[in-house]
């Protein structure tokens, strides 16, 4: 498969983002999530949970970007993902437009630490595209 | 005595080059308005919860010390928790200074004979330094977030002076008294490399200054802007934060 790497211009503190578009439809933003806005203590970073389902809300806005994803199961659990600013996703690639509300989703992300359902995301592949959080 | 004469014949013809229409040329002044972001890239450290402090521990006197490091364990336990510790920034309130000039998003200087505005991405925060206007008295200084910042061109360097900052603009949690005054020295060390050395002067809290450098790279990135608009957080009654479900 081709890759083309496009460097960004850095954006402290995370200096290694970078776009990766893996032929014409899967789009991936490698970055370390960063954000002046609140703790990171929320979250497990050292755990990743795996879920599938609908994307029920996509809210485009600061101080975090946020996927809420219906998730498949009986009953339906509804997931709160986080991930960076506008600024620093759209500076990485992303754009308002790429999360719909209806998308099946799958999503990776580090769980909260305090059990409820949601976290920092990690990964989110619609379709063909693949977006990595951060920012 | 003919020799001295053309000398001083000589020396008023370089005046009068310097000085044009017999008002002295003011000394061309560097320009660093434009778009900055630090430098290096890791100037932030590794953990984003733990930024590193640029200039080490500050020598913090008692019990400002004491307290420094009481709140650095509740914190440290609270992120252990996972319900970490409101701060300010939770709040979408500004970083003040001189947070904002440690550029964690990117920053725009814009200045003209008159002043210096320098604009923060993060929180859209602004702020105003006034070269042709003296610092106010002690007793008209309202603490404000960025305080109220005076400079002056020395050379090539700007020199800047700012006080009446707030109390929960904080630099990294170090706290300071009411009297903290910055000093901040601009230097373009080259076209696009900009340089801010800082002295921070607070005889209240700390028993030496505390000074860092900040040093910025010019970029041709566009700010965008930045508006809190939807902060879900849940703050809880003891001072800590959730995600919420909102």
């Amino acid at each position: 498969m081709e890759m083309t790497v496009i460097n960004q211009p850095t954006y402290p503190p995370c200096p290694s983002r970078r776009i990766f578009l893996l032929s014409t439809v899967t789009l991936a933003v490698v970055s370390s999530a960063a954000s002046a806005h609140h703790s990171f203590a929320l979250f497990n970073k050292t755990k990743q949970v795996s879920i599938k389902g609908v994307v029920g809300r996509f809210d485009w806005a600061n101080p975090h970007v946020t996927v809420y994803v219906d998730a498949e199961g009986k009953p339906a659990q509804r997931y709160k993902i986080e991930t960076g600013s506008t600024n620093a996703l759209s500076r990485s690639g992303w754009k308002s437009d790429l999360i719909k509300v209806g998308d099946k989703a799958e999503v990776t992300f580090n769980p909260l630490k305090n059990g409820d359902p949601g976290g920092l995301l990690v990964e989110i592949k619609i379709g063909g595209v693949v977006l990595s959080g951060g920012g | 005595m003919a020799k001295l004469a053309l000398v001083v014949l000589a020396a008023a013809a370089g005046a009068f080059i310097v000085s044009g229409c017999g008002k002295p040329a003011e000394a061309k002044k560097p320009d660093i308005s434009g778009t900055w972001e630090r430098t290096p890239d890791d100037w932030f450290g590794e953990d984003p919860d733990r930024p590193v402090l640029p200039g080490g521990k500050p020598a913090l006197k008692e019990p400002f010390l004491s307290q420094y490091t009481a709140l650095k364990k509740k914190l440290a336990d609270a992120d252990e928790s996972g319900a970490p510790i409101a701060t300010t920034s939770s709040k979408c309130l500004p970083e003040g200074m001189p947070t904002m000039m440690t550029a964690l998003f990117p920053i725009e200087i814009i200045h003209d004979s008159k002043k210096v505005v320098v604009l923060g991405e993060y929180l859209q925060q602004v702020r105003r330094i006034l070269l042709t206007e003296p610092m106010p008295p002690k007793d008209k200084l309202d603490p404000m977030f960025q305080g109220y910042s005076r400079g002056r061109w020395e050379g090539d360097t700007l020199v800047v002076e700012t006080l009446g900052i707030r109390p929960e603009a904080k630099l990294y949690d170090i706290p300071h008294g009411k009297d903290m005054k910055i000093t901040e020295r601009f230097r373009l060390k080259d076209a696009d490399h900009l340089e801010n050395q800082i002295v921070i002067e607070d005889p209240e809290v700390l028993n030496a200054a505390y000074r860092f450098t900040l040093d910025y790279k010019r970029s041709d990135y566009k700010i965008q802007e930045y508006v809190c608009e939807n902060n879900t957080l849940e703050f809880r009654s003891d001072g800590k934060i959730g995600l919420g479900r909102k």
